[in-house]
């Protein structure tokens, strides 16, 4: 079956579907985190002595650099749509095909992404390890939630673009981040009944058990027989192009979030 | 229009210099964070940053700067519609300060009973 609408535009919006999609799509998400960041004033302007992110520990220099990540990989996700959408796209005199730009930026945007996450869960980690928990306090329960939430999107985003890279890379990006987080959760509460170092043991082992293999596999599946975005690229280069814009609006919008977020939760 | 090749070859600087400022803004943020502005001050000031670093990803990144008036007058509408619902609920924050409870007995509500000192009433009756 034919999808109607996904190069041309449709005569009454103007735009391809997916893009009128998204950004409906995205006005939900704006009342989702208008939600929580409305709790988030309730409880504040009703506690007697509010205490900021930074009184709770939360590591300002670790926070920022999180931001930084998260901008840098917003700056490289539109350029890998502008790569896509300029034939003779090259940077530092590079003879390299734009096709080839387009997957350097979105494989540059999935590791910014892999970063946040990962620093995050070191966040978590630690948060978790001294018992600070969502029930220990009103700060933490609604810092765990906006921030877990959050962190779902970009691991979202993160899962389309690596579709979008290639199927081989998805599966192999949510191994990893699985394994991230199994480390996050669930090694702190090793930590509790073994000791120390633990948790970073048991999250080696599941990744040595079921992580590589797996990994080697998707791998090997990427070389040889992946490619479901660059057979679109051939056949289909236009509608690959929207598919990454409509992503690429995604992932800045989670970036958006994050720009509030880091601030109210961290510096305020 | 934004999506013609020699648009989007201008627009490229855009796109570096825009996430250049954004990782200034961040340090200037924080910088900022260590100023006393006073009671409110600071989140006046952080909210002020935030909200143009925002306007800058909405603007540049997701093409709304280009794209806006030109092309996409659905998604204006949607835009629009979505702040009206969202300044209806920040509103609803701003109606909880007004909370029944709070204002008859001067005790927090309901919420933070538990670390409040009990209520006057209770000790009269």
């Amino acid at each position: 079956m034919d999808i109607p609408y996904t190069i041309q535009e449709r005569p009454d919006t103007g735009l391809y579907n997916a893009k009128v999609g998204i950004w409906l799509f995205l006005a939900s998400e704006v009342m989702l985190f208008g939600a929580l960041f409305s709790t988030y004033i309730v409880l504040r302007v009703g506690s007697f002595n509010w205490m900021p992110g930074r009184d709770f520990d939360l590591n300002i220099p670790i926070g920022t650099f999180n931001t930084a990540v998260l901008i840098l990989s917003s700056m490289t996700m539109v350029m890998a749509w502008a790569a896509l959408k300029i034939p003779n796209f090259t940077m530092f005199n590079l003879k390299i095909d734009h096709f080839d730009w387009f997957r350097i930026f979105l494989g540059l945007t999935i590791l910014c992404g892999l970063i946040f996450l990962g620093v995050k869960s070191f966040e978590y980690y630690g948060k978790f390890h001294h018992h600070h928990f969502p029930e220990t306090h009103t700060f933490y329960a609604i810092y765990f939630t906006l921030t877990g939430l959050h962190a779902l999107h970009v691991f979202g985003g993160m899962v389309v673009n690596a579709y979008l890279f290639g199927r081989g890379a998805c599966t192999a990006l949510v191994t990893v981040a699985l394994t991230i987080l199994y480390m996050a959760i669930f090694g702190p509460m090793h930590d509790t009944a073994t000791g120390g170092g633990a948790a970073f043991i048991a999250g080696a082992a599941w990744l040595g058990i079921f992580g590589l293999p797996l990994g080697i596999f998707f791998l090997a599946v990427l070389i040889w027989k992946n490619n479901n975005s660059a057979e679109m690229w051939k056949s289909n280069p236009e509608r690959l192009t929207n598919r990454v814009e409509v992503s690429g609006l995604f992932w800045h919008f989670v970036d958006l979030v994050w720009i509030f977020l880091f601030p109210v939760l961290y510096l305020l | 229009m934004s999506d013609t090749v020699k648009a989007i070859k201008k627009h490229v600087s855009w796109y570096m210099i825009v996430g250049v400022s954004l990782i200034v803004l961040t340090g200037v943020t924080v910088g900022v964070s260590y100023i006393h502005f006073g009671h409110s001050g600071n989140i006046v000031v952080a909210l002020i940053i935030a909200t143009l670093k925002a306007a800058l990803v909405a603007s540049i990144f997701m093409h709304l700067f280009w794209d806006m008036f030109v092309k996409m007058a659905v998604i204006f509408k949607v835009m629009i519609f979505t702040a009206i619902f969202f300044t209806g609920l920040m509103a609803l924050t701003l109606w909880s300060l007004k909370d029944e409870i709070r204002t008859s007995s001067s005790t927090p509500g309901p919420l933070f009973r538990q670390s409040a000192p009990a209520p006057a009433e209770e000790h009269g009756h």
